[in-house]
C-alpha cells in the first residue's frame, strides 16, 4: 500500500529530514514509526499525505505516484486516507456527529447513507450515545476516539496517525491501540507515529525506528499481547 | 469497519443542488450568528450602493422632468413695437442667412396676446380691449401705427438652432454668438438666448451623471475591498477548520463555497438596505426636488410625471438593479479574497 524507495527530503532551510529511506507497508499491515523528536516521523507522514513533496526517490501510495501528483489531485487522493491527529483537530462549533460526518460531506455522500455510516463509526469507537454533544464536552480520550471515527468513516484503505496517544494516559493509550488493531484485522493498513516505546514495544507489531532521517532499525517483536502490563 | 474500497466509487452521491443548499444554509447561519458585525457590513454596503443610485436618480429627474421639454435651445428675437410685418419678414430673411439657424417661427402681437391669454387665463373681454378693432374706436394718441397702439406685445421671432458646424462650439456658445449677430439687425429690439438656462441645466445634469459614474466606480472598488476584507477575516477565523478540511481531502473550491455564499448574501442584503434607504431619502427630500424642478417647468405645465412618480415606477427596477449589483460585487469580492486566503491556509 505504501512504498518508500530511497526517499529523501531536504527542506529549503537545508535541513535534511529524511535520507535514503526505503520500506514498504503491505495491505492490512500495522507498523509504528518511532524515534526521537526531529528524527523525521512527522516529515514521513507529511510525505504520505502529500503535505510535503519528497526531494528524491520514489513514493507510491495506494497506486498513486506522489512524485508525479499534481496539486489539484491531492484532495481526492487524501480522501482515500484516514488521518488521526495528535491534538484531535476536531471542529468545536460542530457536534460530534457533524465532525465525524465531515469527510463524507466533503466526498458529497448522500446524507442518509452518511448518517448510517457516521453512526456505525461512532458505534465502533463507543461514542454513539454522545453524537449530539460538542467535542469540547468530551474527555481527551473520547475526543481522540471521535478523531478516529472521523478517520475511518470513509472506509479508507490506509490510516495514518501522528502521535495518537500523545496526551493520553497509558490505559487510554492501550484502548486506542486496540481500536487500531481492529481496523487492521479488516484489511486496513496502518502507519502510526509514536515515541511511546513502552506502549508500542509490547504490542508485537512492526516498528520502524528513525534516527536523523534514516531507518536505524526495524523490529517485529513477537510478544504480542504482553503489552498491557508492560509499562 | 468494512474492507470496502474508498467511498467515491460505489456510493450514491448527493445532488449538487442539495450540497449547495446545505452550504448556503451554513453560510447564512454563520452570518446570523454574528448579527452586529453582519448588520454593520450590510449598512456599509447599503450606503455605498445608495449614493451613486441617488445621484443617478437626480440626474434622471433633471433629464426627464425639465430637459425633455425642449430638446433644442432657441433664441427669442423681440422686434421694436413699431416694426411692421414687412420688417418681420425682412429680419427673418436676414437671420436665415446666418449659420447654424434651423428655422424661424414668427409670432405676431395678436398671436402672442392670444397665447398669453390662454396661459394666463385672462378674461376674453379684457383681451378684447387690446384688439385692433377696439383700439380704432378709442382715442388714439399714436396715429402712425394704430394697429399696435394698444397691444403691448412686440412681434417675436423664435429662432431654432441647428447643430453647430464647428464641433468645438457648445450649444450655449452658438446661441450667444447668434444672439450677438441678431442684435445688430435693424428693427430688432432685444434678443434672449432662451437655450442658455437649458444648456446650463444640461451641463449640470452632465456633471451629475459623470459624478454618479465616477462615484459608482469608486464605490464598487470600496465595496470589493470591504466585502473582501470581511470574507478574508472570516477565512482567518476558520483557519483551523480549513486546515483540517484540507487534510482530510477538501478541495479549495469546496472550502471556498460557504464564503462565496456569505459574499453573495452580504451583497444581496446590502442591495436591499440600499433600496430601503433610498425609499426613505426620496420620501424625505423628494418634495423639495419636485418644487425645485417645478420652478423650471411650471410655465410649460406639462410635467407629465413628477420625479416622485417616476421614482415609484422605477422602484421595482431599482430593487433588481441594486440586488444584482450587490450580489455580483459580493460574490466577486468573496471569490478573490477567499481564493487567496484559503490558498494561504496550507496544512
Amino acid at each position: 500500500m505504501i512504498a518508500f524507495d530511497r526517499v529523501s527530503k531536504r527542506y529549503p532551510s537545508g535541513q535534511q529530514a529524511l535520507a535514503n529511506l526505503s520500506f514498504t507497508l503491505a495491505r492490512g499491515e500495522f507498523a509504528f514509526i518511532t524515534g526521537h523528536s526531529g528524527a523525521g516521523k512527522s516529515t514521513l507522514l507529511k510525505l504520505v499525505l502529500g503535505i510535503e513533496r519528497p526531494s528524491g526517490g520514489s513514493l507510491v501510495v495506494n497506486g498513486h505516484d506522489l512524485m508525479a501528483m499534481s496539486p489539484n489531485m491531492l484532495p481526492s487522493y487524501r480522501r482515500q486516507i484516514g488521518t488521526v491527529f495528535q491534538d484531535h483537530q476536531l471542529l468545536n462549533d460542530r457536534s460530534v456527529f457533524d465532525n465525524v460526518a465531515l469527510p463524507l460531506e466533503i466526498s458529497g455522500l448522500d446524507p442518509r447513507e452518511g448518517k448510517r455510516r457516521v453512526r456505525a463509526a461512532l458505534d465502533k469507537v463507543g461514542l454513539l450515545s454522545k453524537e449530539k454533544m460538542s467535542p469540547m464536552a468530551l474527555s481527551g480520550g473520547e475526543q481522540q476516539r471521535v478523531g478516529i471515527a472521523r478517520a475511518v468513516v470513509n472506509t479508507p484503505r490506509i490510516i495514518l496517525a501522528d502521535e495518537p496517544t500523545g496526551n493520553l494516559d497509558p490505559e487510554l493509550s492501550a484502548e486506542i491501540m486496540a481500536l487500531f488493531a481492529q481496523f487492521m484485522s479488516v484489511g486496513v493498513s496502518l502507519l502510526v507515529a509514536s515515541h511511546d516505546r513502552a506502549l508500542i514495544d509490547g504490542l508485537g507489531y512492526r516498528i520502524l525506528t528513525l534516527e536523523e532521517g534514516r531507518l536505524s532499525s526495524e523490529a517485529t517483536p513477537h510478544i504480542k499481547g504482553a503489552a498491557a502490563n508492560d509499562y | 469497519m468494512t474492507t470496502k474500497p474508498a467511498a467515491t466509487a460505489s456510493v450514491k452521491r448527493v445532488g449538487r443542488l442539495a450540497e449547495h443548499r446545505r452550504e448556503s444554509a451554513r453560510a447564512f447561519l454563520r452570518l446570523r450568528s454574528a448579527p452586529v458585525a453582519t448588520l454593520v457590513t450590510l449598512l456599509v454596503i447599503g450606503i455605498a450602493l445608495l449614493l451613486p443610485s441617488l445621484l443617478n436618480h437626480l440626474q434622471r429627474a433633471l433629464t426627464t422632468g425639465v430637459l425633455a421639454l425642449q430638446s433644442e435651445p432657441s433664441i427669442s428675437v423681440y422686434l421694436e413695437l413699431k416694426a411692421t410685418e414687412d420688417d418681420a419678414s425682412r429680419v427673418s430673411e436676414q437671420i436665415l442667412q446666418l449659420t447654424d439657424v434651423d428655422a424661424i417661427e414668427i409670432i405676431t402681437p395678436a398671436q402672442a396676446l392670444a397665447q398669453l391669454g390662454e396661459t394666463a387665463g385672462l378674461d376674453k373681454d379684457l383681451l378684447a380691449t387690446f384688439n385692433d378693432e377696439v383700439s380704432v374706436r378709442l382715442p388714439n394718441r399714436n396715429p402712425a401705427s394704430p394697429a399696435k397702439s394698444r397691444n403691448p406685445l412686440p412681434t417675436t421671432l423664435v429662432v431654432t438652432l441647428s447643430a453647430s458646424k464647428d464641433s468645438s462650439e457648445t450649444v450655449a456658445d452658438t446661441a450667444e454668438r447668434l444672439a450677438a449677430e441678431i442684435r445688430t439687425i435693424d428693427s430688432v429690439d432685444s434678443v434672449t438666448a432662451e437655450g442658455a438656462w437649458l444648456t446650463r441645466l444640461h451641463a449640470l445634469a452632465q456633471i451629475i451623471r459623470r459624478s454618479a459614474q465616477l462615484l459608482a466606480a469608486l464605490m464598487a472598488i470600496g465595496l470589493l475591498a470591504a466585502i473582501g476584507n470581511t470574507v478574508r477575516l472570516s477565512v482567518e477565523q476558520r483557519r483551523d477548520e480549513i486546515r483540517v478540511s484540507k487534510l482530510i481531502g477538501a478541495s479549495n473550491g469546496y472550502v471556498a463555497r460557504p464564503f462565496l455564499y456569505a459574499g453573495l448574501f452580504l451583497g444581496l442584503g446590502g442591495g436591499l438596505v440600499a433600496w430601503l434607504l433610498q425609499l426613505v431619502v426620496v420620501g424625505l427630500v423628494g418634495h423639495e426636488v419636485n418644487q425645485f424642478l417645478a420652478l423650471y417647468t411650471a410655465q410649460a405645465n406639462s410635467l407629465a410625471a413628477s420625479p416622485i412618480a417616476l421614482f415609484a415606477q422605477q422602484a421595482a427596477q431599482d430593487l433588481g438593479l441594486l440586488l444584482g449589483t450587490g450580489a455580483a460585487l459580493g460574490w466577486l469580492a468573496a471569490l478573490v479574497a477567499s481564493h487567496r486566503a484559503i490558498a494561504a491556509c496550507e496544512p
